[in-house]
């Protein structure tokens, strides 16, 4: 049996889950095992590409790779297909059977990456190829201790939205790792395919939830956009919370439509949401993380990494 | 449902919600979404307080008076801003007219 935190969960699992980070043993919140899946749900009413959920039943089949039925947000059963790569099967698991689990528990799960902020989480969202990994891996280089990367759950069981420690280790893309001089970091490709490595970031903060301080819609400087920080009207940000949801599609056909609605306004009402809008280079990345600070200190949140690094 | 026009609403009007739409708080006001038509509309809080009193259909009038109330206005001084506020919700069918 091993054991990691992933957003904020103690998972056992029997699978080694490579890109998490291990945690000492404990009762865990979360089982993974391996175990039989059955290849459909009966009665099932609900039926998308690769999935089907029944009650608090979601069972996902990724052809050659596995079948997982995640349960009740309490577990998760993985079937390996013949001749699967054990380490694809977890591709999946970190990232949509965990994703749904988080949902199941009443989560709100955004495509989004997190720093700590004082005592506080800033969020960074936007689609795939906005930059995401790239702002949070500089930020950490500059001292603000990473919390989430790539997805980000988000509970409101408190009344405030908290986030959840992830515990997984930064993805970037190649380009970008490059560019940040941590490739001597660089572990396994995640998958053959995809060019991704899994850098374990400099400093965690694997063991604190963080109250939301901001949420950032990560976008890139068009004509339509000027470059900047601005805080979204109630529609847009509502939209745009909803359009970076992780696994979208899923979201509104498990009967959470409402339910996400109500989390996106309490994220504007209890932190705030704001377009942030980045140069296309990745070398103004400190300019961008200026404008950061900026806010941080208008927003009554002071920067904790007042610490300069000179590269 | 037609289109909605501000003037052909009067205080015996019945408005009513339709459609998907559901809402929420936003602290300065309330967003609303529809899912089938994958629509967002962002209301003030009076929007939002309005939204609200229409859970249950009410005439125009009933729903000025009311209003008036709540602001201390007079239903006069509210109709005009509620009639063009009612117009726009009806023409992106979130509300329906009787």
């Amino acid at each position: 049996m091993r054991h990691y935190r992933i957003g904020g969960l103690l998972v056992e699992s029997d699978l080694a889950l490579q890109g998490a980070i291990p945690a000492p043993p404990g009762p865990g919140d979360v089982a993974v095992r391996l175990s039989d899946v059955p290849r459909a749900l009966e009665g099932a009413p609900v039926v998308g590409p690769q999935w089907m959920a029944l009650g608090d039943r979601f069972l996902l089949s990724v052809p050659t790779v596995a079948r997982y039925l995640v349960s009740g947000g309490r577990e998760i059963a993985i079937e390996l297909e013949p001749g699967a790569e054990p380490g694809d099967a977890v591709v999946f698991l970190l990232g949509t059977a965990f994703g749904v689990l988080q949902l199941q528990r009443g989560r709100m799960v955004l495509h989004a990456s997190a720093v700590a902020v004082g005592a506080k989480a800033a969020l960074f969202s936007g689609p795939s190829g906005a930059g995401k990994s790239t702002l949070a891996a500089a930020l950490n280089r500059r001292g603000y201790p990473c919390v989430s990367d790539d997805v980000c759950g988000i509970d409101f069981s408190s009344g405030a939205p908290v986030v959840l420690p992830d515990g997984r280790m930064l993805k970037l893309w190649a380009d970008a790792v490059s560019h940040l001089e941590m490739g001597e970091r660089q572990g396994p490709a995640i998958r053959r395919q995809l060019d991704k490595y899994y850098i374990e970031p400099e400093s965690t903060a694997v063991d604190r939830d963080l109250p939301v301080g901001a949420v950032y819609m990560l976008r890139v400087e068009s004509s339509a956009h000027e470059a900047g920080i601005r805080r979204l009207g109630n529609a847009d940000a509502a939209a745009l919370l909803r359009r970076n949801a992780y696994r979208s599609g899923v979201v509104g056909r498990i009967g959470l439509e409402g339910e996400y609605l109500r989390s996106s306004s309490a994220l504007q009402r209890q932190a705030g949401v704001f377009s942030l809008t980045r140069p296309f280079e990745l070398t103004a990345m400190p300019e961008v993380i200026g404008w950061l600070e900026d806010h941080w200190r208008a927003l009554g949140i002071p920067p904790a990494a007042e610490r300069v690094s000179e590269r | 449902m037609g289109r909605a026009r501000a003037n052909d609403i009067r205080a015996e009007t019945t408005i009513s919600r339709t459609g998907d739409w559901l809402s929420a708080d936003t602290g300065d006001g309330a967003v609303m979404m529809s899912p089938s038509a994958a629509q967002y509309i962002g209301l003030s809080s009076t929007g939002g307080r309005i939204w609200e009193l229409l859970a249950r259909p009410r005439t125009f009038g009933d729903l000025c008076a009311a209003l008036a109330d709540e602001y201390e206005i007079t239903a006069a001084d509210a109709e005009p801003d509620v009639r063009q506020f009612i117009a726009s919700l009806a023409e992106r069918g979130a509300l329906a007219l009787a």
